[in-house]
This record gives C-alpha cells, sequence and structure tokens, in this order.
C-alpha cells in the first residue's frame, strides 16, 4: 500500500497533464482531496492497520497529501493565469479585427475638395452650372469670335438638339463666369469646379472628358498682383511650401493680361541642367524643371461688358485649372485613362 | 514656329547665350519648348499664340528679341530693289510680258502684289539657304520655292510662285470659286472648291487656293523661264474656313488665318526680288520687274490712350511712365506724352491684336516681367454678393459622405454613352437621350440620359478582373431632350453585389434585397427627407419580384431592384445585383428645412413584443398601418424584430414578432395603462388578420 501511495503523485501528474481549464482541474482535485477522494480513501483503510504501522503511515500519506496540494496549486495558478492572458484558450489578441471599411472617394472628387477648401478659406464659394451649353455662353460671351484660330484650343461637341440656340458640351467651366456674373453684382469671389467635353483622341494623357476648376473674382482694384497672390497661396498650400511658382505671359482670349502658370517640377524639383545637355531628362518635366499646372488673367473688358459691368469701375481676375492634371502629379498617375476605369484596385488607394 | 540663334543675329545683336535668350524669351511669352544644337547653329522650336502672328516670322521674333535685351532691330536693306509705285496701273520700265491684277473679292483679297520676273533659271539654292530650310524643318525643292519658303520664315508673308508662261495672258484674277469647280493641288490631290473658297484664276482656270496652296497646272518646274510671284493678303476667316472644308492646313494657311500685315505684302515682296535677282537669274541676264500692286495700299494705325495710372492699377505695382514709354518704343510703337503719365499711343501695323489700353498694359507687364510683379491678396472690402442661399446646403457634398460612410465607392464614369450600351439595358435612346453630332466614335454618340448602362459596364469591368464584391455609386448629371430644350439633372445610381461581410468572425453571406432598401433608407433620413414611400414598381431592369418605386406624394424620387437575368447576361455578369437610382434634384426638394429641437424624453420607456402567427400574404406594410392607426398617443415607435417561416409553422402563414415602444413625455407610465393598449393591440390582430397569438 506504501508502494501505492508513493505512485499516487506520478498518477497525479499523468493526470494534470490533460487538464487544460479550470473546471477540469475543480474535478480532478476533488478525486484526489475530496470527502470521497483517493487520499481520503487511504486514511479509511488506515484504520485497518496494526497500530505501530500508523504512525508511518500517516505521515508518509500527509506528506503525499501536500505534495498533491502543491501541485493542484501550481496547476490552478498557471490555468488562472492563461485565463486572464491574451493569448489563452480562445483569446488571440493577435487575430484580425473585424473588417469595416467606409468606402473611398474617387480620387478626383478628393483632389476637387482639396483645391475647393484652400479656395473657401481664401473667400471663395463654389458654384456649379450646366455641362449642356449654348455657343453663346462658351465662345461669344468669353470673347471667342467664331471663325478665330482661338476656336482650335477649344474643340467641341455639337448637341443635335433642335432648339432657338445651338447647344455643345461646354469646352471649359469659364462659362460659370458668365452665369454667375449675369445674375450676381460685383464683388464675387467663385470657384466652379465640374466637367468639361473636348473631342480629343483618347490617350495616356488625353480625355474627351476631363474636369476643370474655374476661378475669379471681381471687385473695385483687384490686381494682377491679387490673381498672383492668390495662386500663390492655393499651389504653396496644395503641393508645399518649398515650392517655386513661375508666371509666363500667354494668351486666352478672355483675359488680358494673360498668364500660364508653372510649378517647379515635383520630382527633379527644377535641378535639372540646361535643356541642350545630354544627361537623361526628368521623365515628369522632360528636363524642364517646370510643370505648367493653369492658366489665368485679368477678365477681358469685353467679358464684362458682355454681363454689363462697367469695365472702368470693376477689374477681376480669372483662372481655370484642369484637375485631372493636377491629380496625375501629386499621386504621379501617369495614365488619364485609369481615372475613368474605375478599376475598384485603383480607387482603393485613396 | 521654329527659329534658329544665328538667324535671328542676322536682325538684332545678341549677346546672351542660347540657353539664356531660350529663357527670357519663354518669360516674354514665346515659350520655347525646345532648343536643340544644329551643327554650328541652335534651333528655338517656340509656342506662338494665336494673337500675335507678328511672332511668326524671324523678324517678329528679333524684334521681340530686340526689345528684351534693350537693342536695336536691323531691318533687311532693300535699297536697289524698290520701285516707286503710283497706282494699280504702274508697270515697271522695260516691261515687256502682260501682266494684270484684278481683285473680285476686295474683302476677300485686301491687297495683292503680283510680280514678273524673266530670264530665270531653276536649280538649287545656295547651301547656306538649304541648310537653314532644313534647320526648320522644311524640304528644300529649287530656288524659286526655296526663296518663297525662306521668306515666309523670315518676314511671315507667305508668297507663291507660278510659271509665268502657263498663266493665260499674264491675267491673275482673285475671285471666289465656281461650285462644283476642281483643281489639282500641288500636293497632286484634286480638290473639289465652292463658293466659299477664295481662289487665284486666270482667264481660263484655277491656279490656286488662295493663301493654301497652288495648282499643279501653273507649278514652277526645271524648265520654268519667266515667273510670277504673287504676294498678297488674304482674309483670315475666309482662308480659314477654305482650309478646313478642304482639311488642307498649310504654312501659308496658318499664317494668312491669324493675320497678315499689310506692309510685309510690299516688303516681302521686295526682298523676293532682291534674292531672285541674285539666286535664280540665267547667268548674264538680268530679271525684269514688272510689278502690279491692286487694292489697298495703306492701313490706319490704331490710336490708344494709355495712362500710367491705369496701368500701375491693374497690375497691382507702381511702373513709372519713363518705363513705360521706353518698353513700348522697344516693341514698335509710337509714344507721345499728352499730359504727366498720360500717353496716347500709336500702334504699328504688325500688332493688330493690340486694341485697347489693357492691351498695352499687358506689353508693360511681359516686358518689364511678370515676375518683378508683387504678391498680394484681394482685399474683402465690403460683403460679397450673395450667390449661394442662405443656409444652403452643400447636399451633393452631404449624399457622397453617407455613402462613403456606408462603405460605398464612388466612381467616375464618362458621359458620353454608345448606343449599344444603352439598348443592354432596355433603353431606347431615340425619343430623349441628345446624340452628339460630331462623336470621335460610335462609344461616345449619346449625352447618357441614364447612369445605370455606366455602372453595370463599371461592374462588368471589375468582376473580369476577380473584384466581385463591390459597393459603389456614382453621382453624376443625366441629360435629356425634353422638346428642344435639355434637361440637365442631377443623378444618383448606386449598386450592391457580392459578400455582405468580409471578416473570419461573421457568416459569409451575400447581400440581398434589404441591404440596398436599408442603405437607401439611411440615406433619406440621414438628410432629412421624411415620408418617403417604397411601392412596388414594374421596371425593365429589375426582376419582377424585386422592384420598388420610391416616391413622396406624387413625385417619384427613383427606383430599386434586382438587375433581370436578360440585363445581367447583357453586361456579361453571373452575380447578383441590386441597383438603385434616386433623382437628386427630386429628392433634395423634400429635404426638411425646419429642422427644429425636439425634447429628449423625461420618463422611461416601457416596450412590449408581440408575437403571432399570420397569413404570409399581409404585408408588413398592412400591419404597420394597424399599428399606427391606433389612437394612443403613447405608441412612440413600432419595430419589427423578427420574421420567420418554415419549422413549426403552417405552410403559407408567418410568424412576426413586433416591437412596440409606449413613453410619454408628461410622466412615468404605469403598467396598466400599457397593458391595455397592449390588448387592444392584440385583440385587433387576431380580429382584423386572423392572427394566431404565440
Amino acid at each position: 500500500m506504501e508502494e501505492e501511495i508513493k505512485n499516487l503523485e506520478k498518477l497525479l501528474k499523468e493526470d494534470l497533464s490533460h487538464i487544460d481549464t479550470l473546471e477540469g482541474l475543480e474535478i480532478l482535485k476533488a478525486s484526489y482531496l475530496g470527502r470521497k477522494g483517493k487520499i481520503a480513501e487511504y486514511f479509511q483503510k488506515m484504520s485497518g492497520l496494526a497500530a505501530d504501522k500508523k504512525p508511518a503511515f500517516g505521515k508518509l500519506l500527509n506528506e503525499t497529501k501536500e505534495k498533491i496540494n502543491v501541485h493542484i496549486i501550481d496547476k490552478e495558478n498557471s490555468l488562472s493565469r492563461l485565463k486572464e492572458s491574451s493569448l489563452g484558450g480562445e483569446i488571440d489578441v493577435t487575430l484580425p479585427g473585424l473588417y469595416f471599411e467606409p468606402g473611398h472617394k474617387h480620387v478626383l472628387s478628393r483632389t476637387v475638395d482639396e483645391i475647393s477648401s484652400i479656395f473657401y478659406h481664401l473667400g471663395f464659394v463654389s458654384v456649379e452650372g450646366p455641362e449642356a451649353e449654348t455657343e453663346y455662353y462658351n465662345f461669344q460671351a468669353l470673347n471667342i469670335p467664331p471663325e478665330h484660330p482661338a476656336h482650335d484650343a477649344f474643340n467641341t461637341f455639337y448637341l443635335d438638339v433642335r432648339g432657338k440656340e445651338k447647344y455643345l458640351l461646354r469646352s471649359q467651366t469659364s462659362t460659370v463666369q458668365i452665369r454667375v456674373m449675369e445674375k450676381h453684382k460685383p464683388p464675387l469671389r467663385v470657384i466652379s469646379p465640374g466637367r468639361v467635353y473636348r473631342p480629343d483622341a483618347t490617350d495616356a494623357s488625353h480625355s474627351f472628358m476631363f474636369h476643370q476648376i474655374e476661378g475669379f473674382a471681381v471687385d473695385k482694384k483687384i490686381t494682377f498682383s491679387d490673381l498672383k497672390g492668390t495662386l500663390f497661396a492655393f499651389a504653396t498650400k496644395f503641393f508645399g511650401q518649398d515650392l517655386k511658382m513661375r508666371f509666363r505671359p500667354h494668351h486666352f482670349p478672355f483675359t488680358e493680361p494673360s498668364v500660364e502658370v508653372d510649378i517647379s517640377c515635383i520630382i527633379c524639383k527644377g535641378n535639372q541642367k540646361p535643356v541642350t545637355s545630354d544627361q537623361k531628362k526628368c521623365s515628369v518635366c522632360h528636363g524642364k524643371g517646370w510643370l505648367e499646372i493653369l492658366g489665368a488673367g485679368m477678365i477681358h473688358p469685353n467679358v464684362f461688358r458682355t454681363v454689363g459691368y462697367d469695365p472702368n469701375k470693376y477689374t477681376g481676375f480669372a483662372f481655370g485649372m484642369g484637375v485631372e492634371r493636377i491629380a496625375m502629379l501629386k499621386y504621379g498617375i501617369e495614365d488619364i485613362r485609369l481615372f475613368f476605369e474605375n478599376d475598384l484596385r485603383f480607387l482603393k488607394q485613396f | 514656329m521654329k527659329v534658329t540663334y544665328n538667324w535671328l543675329k542676322e536682325f538684332v545683336d545678341i549677346k546672351i547665350s542660347p540657353e539664356v535668350l531660350a529663357e527670357k524669351l519663354t518669360m516674354a511669352g514665346l515659350e520655347v519648348v525646345s532648343l536643340e544644337k544644329f551643327s554650328e547653329d541652335y534651333i528655338f522650336e517656340i509656342e506662338i499664340t494665336t494673337n500675335r502672328p507678328d511672332w511668326l516670322s524671324v523678324i517678329g521674333i528679333a524684334r521681340e528679341v530686340a526689345a528684351i535685351t534693350g537693342k536695336k532691330l536691323k531691318l533687311p536693306q532693300l535699297k536697289g530693289t524698290r520701285h516707286k509705285i503710283q497706282g494699280t496701273r504702274h508697270k515697271a520700265p522695260g516691261s515687256r510680258l502682260p501682266l494684270e491684277v484684278k481683285i473680285e473679292d476686295k474683302a476677300g483679297c485686301p491687297r495683292y502684289i503680283g510680280r514678273v520676273f524673266d530670264n530665270i533659271k531653276v536649280k538649287p539654292s545656295p547651301e547656306w539657304m538649304r541648310n537653314r530650310l532644313e534647320s526648320v524643318g522644311l524640304r528644300p525643292i529649287n530656288n524659286i520655292v526655296d526663296i518663297t519658303n525662306y521668306l515666309l520664315f523670315e518676314t511671315g508673308q507667305p508668297m507663291h510662285a507660278f510659271d509665268y508662261d502657263k498663266i493665260e495672258e499674264g491675267a491673275i484674277i482673285v475671285r471666289r470659286a465656281k461650285t462644283e469647280e476642281k483643281i489639282i493641288t500641288l500636293d497632286a490631290e484634286e480638290r473639289t472648291l465652292d463658293n466659299s473658297i477664295l481662289v487665284i484664276a486666270d482667264k481660263r482656270k484655277t491656279v490656286a487656293v488662295a493663301g493654301i496652296m497652288g495648282g499643279k497646272n501653273s507649278e514652277v518646274s526645271e524648265t520654268t523661264k519667266t515667273i510670277l510671284l504673287e504676294s498678297a493678303c488674304f482674309d483670315p476667316a475666309l482662308v480659314r474656313k477654305g482650309s478646313k472644308k478642304l482639311a488642307l492646313a498649310t504654312d501659308s494657311s496658318y499664317r494668312f488665318e491669324r493675320g497678315v500685315d499689310l506692309n510685309t505684302v510690299l516688303t516681302a515682296s521686295e526682298r523676293a526680288a532682291k534674292l531672285i535677282k541674285e539666286f535664280a537669274v540665267s547667268l548674264g541676264a538680268e530679271a525684269g520687274g514688272m510689278l502690279k500692286d491692286a487694292g489697298t495700299k495703306t492701313q490706319k494705325e490704331g490710336k490708344i490712350f494709355l495712362s500710367s495710372e491705369k496701368t500701375s492699377s491693374v497690375l497691382g505695382k507702381k511702373i513709372s511712365a519713363s518705363e513705360i514709354k521706353k518698353i513700348l518704343e522697344g516693341l514698335g510703337f509710337g509714344v507721345s506724352t499728352k499730359a504727366k503719365g498720360n500717353f496716347e499711343v500709336k500702334v504699328p501695323f504688325f500688332r493688330r491684336d493690340v486694341e485697347r489700353d489693357v492691351d498695352l498694359i499687358e506689353e508693360i507687364a511681359r516686358l518689364s516681367g511678370y515676375e518683378n510683379i508683387p504678391l498680394s491678396l484681394p482685399a474683402l472690402k465690403e460683403p460679397g454678393a450673395i450667390v449661394r442661399e442662405p443656409g444652403e446646403r452643400d447636399l451633393k457634398g452631404e449624399t457622397k459622405n453617407i455613402l462613403l460612410s456606408l462603405g460605398f465607392n464612388e466612381i467616375i464614369t464618362h458621359s458620353l454613352i454608345s448606343r449599344l450600351f444603352l439598348e443592354k439595358t432596355n433603353f431606347s435612346p431615340d425619343k430623349i437621350a441628345i446624340r452628339v453630332t460630331n462623336p470621335l466614335s460610335a462609344e461616345q454618340e449619346f449625352l447618357r440620359p441614364e447612369l445605370t448602362p455606366s455602372m453595370l459596364n463599371t461592374i462588368s469591368h471589375n468582376s473580369k478582373r476577380k473584384t466581385e464584391d463591390l459597393r459603389i455609386f456614382e453621382l453624376a448629371n443625366i441629360y435629356k431632350n425634353e422638346e428642344g430644350k435639355i434637361k440637365e439633372e442631377v443623378s444618383l445610381v448606386l449598386c450592391l453585389t457580392g459578400k455582405r461581410y468580409f471578416d473570419w468572425k461573421r457568416k459569409v453571406e451575400e447581400v440581398d434585397f434589404y441591404d440596398l432598401k436599408g442603405v437607401l433608407e439611411t440615406l433619406l433620413l440621414r438628410l432629412g427627407v421624411r415620408d418617403i414611400v417604397f411601392h412596388p414598381e414594374e421596371s425593365p431592369l429589375f426582376s419582377r419580384r424585386y422592384s420598388l418605386g420610391l416616391r413622396i406624394k406624387d413625385k417619384e424620387l427613383g427606383f430599386m431592384g434586382e438587375i433581370n437575368e436578360e440585363i445581367l447576361k447583357n453586361f456579361d455578369l453571373g452575380k447578383k445585383i441590386y441597383l438603385a437610382t434616386l433623382n437628386l434634384n427630386a429628392v433634395f426638394s423634400f429635404v426638411r428645412k425646419d429642422e427644429r429641437y425636439e425634447p429628449v424624453a423625461r420618463y422611461p420607456y416601457i416596450s412590449r413584443d408581440v408575437s403571432f402567427i399570420i397569413d404570409a400574404s399581409v404585408s408588413y406594410d398592412t400591419l404597420l398601418k394597424f399599428f399606427r392607426q391606433d389612437p394612443s398617443e403613447l405608441i412612440k415607435e413600432v419595430n419589427l424584430v423578427d420574421v420567420y417561416f418554415g419549422k413549426n409553422i403552417p405552410p403559407g402563414k408567418k410568424s412576426l414578432t413586433i416591437s412596440v415602444k409606449f413613453q410619454s413625455p408628461e410622466r412615468t407610465l404605469r403598467d396598466e395603462e400599457v397593458e391595455a393598449i397592449d390588448s387592444r393591440l392584440r385583440q385587433g390582430l387576431i380580429k382584423e388578420f386572423a392572427a394566431q397569438p404565440r
């Protein structure tokens, strides 16, 4: 019987190795130390022993009971530690969280929002206008005479609508300038984002539909220097403070003086050798060091006359930029067609 | 426009390097798009804006270089070639050959100088001339053609040489073409003309399309002995129309479209005479110089009043009177000071783009440097015009944001679509869709009256790339022809397909009709649109069972449903697709503008669940109406908890659990009063719908 008792500890260890919950341990503990447990059984058997053998047997049994108790407490401790631990049992905090993904705004909408919010801070409000327009708003009112080579820059889709006027799809958002000025008196500060259309064959940098943001301000004493300052504020906020800007004289029929605005190349930072050198040219600015981002100017007196403003009383500036171009520069997108393909793998990157 | 460094140097002293010159030209508005070394020279490719035809010549650009660098322009020496001209009937001394110029369309051709040169020897032009032509991208042909091309670049004046012997009686007639008149042009194409096109003819035939291209029948060849040299000015709009109609654009038409200076018609002709005498006359012989100058010889000079005060106030930078004078004179303007800071400016003939003071202000800004104008922001001096209504919300922006928060991705598709696309969605385009008269291809023939075709195409595009779980929307304008008027309205399409959840814990399930309905309900609720009625409505887009219309009062707001099998097949799609379209103009008109605060309930609510079995044909809508008809004002909310068919429920029946929430704004409710309403409702269900309580 002593042998059996000595073996109890080994037996317990074996049993413990199969236990992995506190509930299981409780049952096991009862089977060893409980009122009807193994130890209790041996104590009962002790009464049948000779009196001289009783003290030694009792001692052995007590010692064994103590050892079992210690093992069980150890196991209990380790099991409770496991229960509270983040890697125990059913808990594994390294499992991924539940998937909840808000949608992605189209990168063009996002770009329009970013640009607009800068102009909102400068006191501009956003107004939209129709995309299907008349020739008047797209050309004549903007001082683009019919049969003038300036028309070529505004290749236009015409619409088959038999009405009083000739309808077309606007080739620039400047149409909104006229519509707003016809309805409201200065001072005005307005931006107008929207779709524009030009029948150009589609390739990596041309699309027959694209987006523009038009902006204009009219008041007494608006100056060319205000135009420069406003565009500088926009470009540095949008592209970064270390940006360089260049204002190049240009020609648009609806502004005079007119300007094209370049920013220093966001890839090579304009650190290019003169264009005649043989070094490999920057793929974004083609070695020019500059990227054209928008066209602008002081609103032409003829445009003011068209809407009934006195050009001797008011001056104003206007600018227009292509949203796709700005987004392509900002995110390094090299093909304009990606915007309209709507591959979710593209859209979800923004 | 291409021009070379050395060519420019013939007309102005240039002390700066080609690179520096390129930079200065660009910053003066002549954007140098490329600069290349070409043997001992440099080629500048310059983008010339449409308002500056005078820059389409080496002399014009040299004039600008002179103004930028403060140097003098050196014009070519014409001494010895200049004839005294006295009216159109003048004949140069020693003439033997007949020459007559008759302008029938005076508006179409303000000036025409015809000149005859005898003893011509057609041969290759000198090497330096050939090199120069090659450097600007022209192919040398023979001395005569090369001289006209060379001078087209040097002076900007297009000229044309005819073989004199092929011109009947030496008579030039400038007239409109006759209907169906034909000519074979120098490029060997036969072209059919009409009355809108100006031509050069002799007494029998047409010999050139005026300002665009000469005719094969009078071409200068190796056997040519005598030439008739044309230097003329043609109406820009007429040349442009002709060039478009014939789809024929040349270096010549390009310049005439933009406007050629009347004076250059003569000076270029003089230059030509000099070069012809030097390089094209047979050895030992003298070229004759018969000349006929028809049309207007003088132009009226424009005069513009300019003040330095206006200049400074437009530019936002003080510019002194002396600087203004210096800049304008450098560009060839005549400036006379009327009073301090007030000028009368005479506009040279070659600057027909300058019509008013702001045009001069641009010149001043350009030459004093745009980069030297300071930066400022426009001052807010008084409140701006109210361009938007007070309190106007950006409802399009809000709509997008709500959908984004519900997990929908935004797409942007083309507004122009094909007939096929419309037909694939059971839409017949002919009634209301607007056709584009000049589409680039059939893919872009129609301005879309619906967003659905583009949406289904996008789903198809993505599913072919194995992206099949989609929640996407597009918010864009649609266009309809309503009796000769274009109706452009804001539309929304949204679409759900594929799995509902994408994680490891929730059951893999496909989305269904109710997901989409929930999205619409949430969207409209969040926008503040109430009282929407979803009513069963058949549609050519949707399956018969899952198809609803949305309306408020009598106004249709849109549709939703499950895309039917036929359309799925048309777009090569397999999975179920739930799609909704909303007319946002209509939806936004119902957005509540009178939102007011409602006190938060201070007393607790009591809720009771009512479970019952009922005929499957009784709609939830009917039950909801029943609950709402109850007169008690204590019923705060009625919500569906569960719908169950199947096990333990007899066929043709369904089990429902509806939760009713009771609350009073004035007091804590007693159980008894809730009990009374609750049992009234239960009794009513039994009586009206033969419901069995559970």
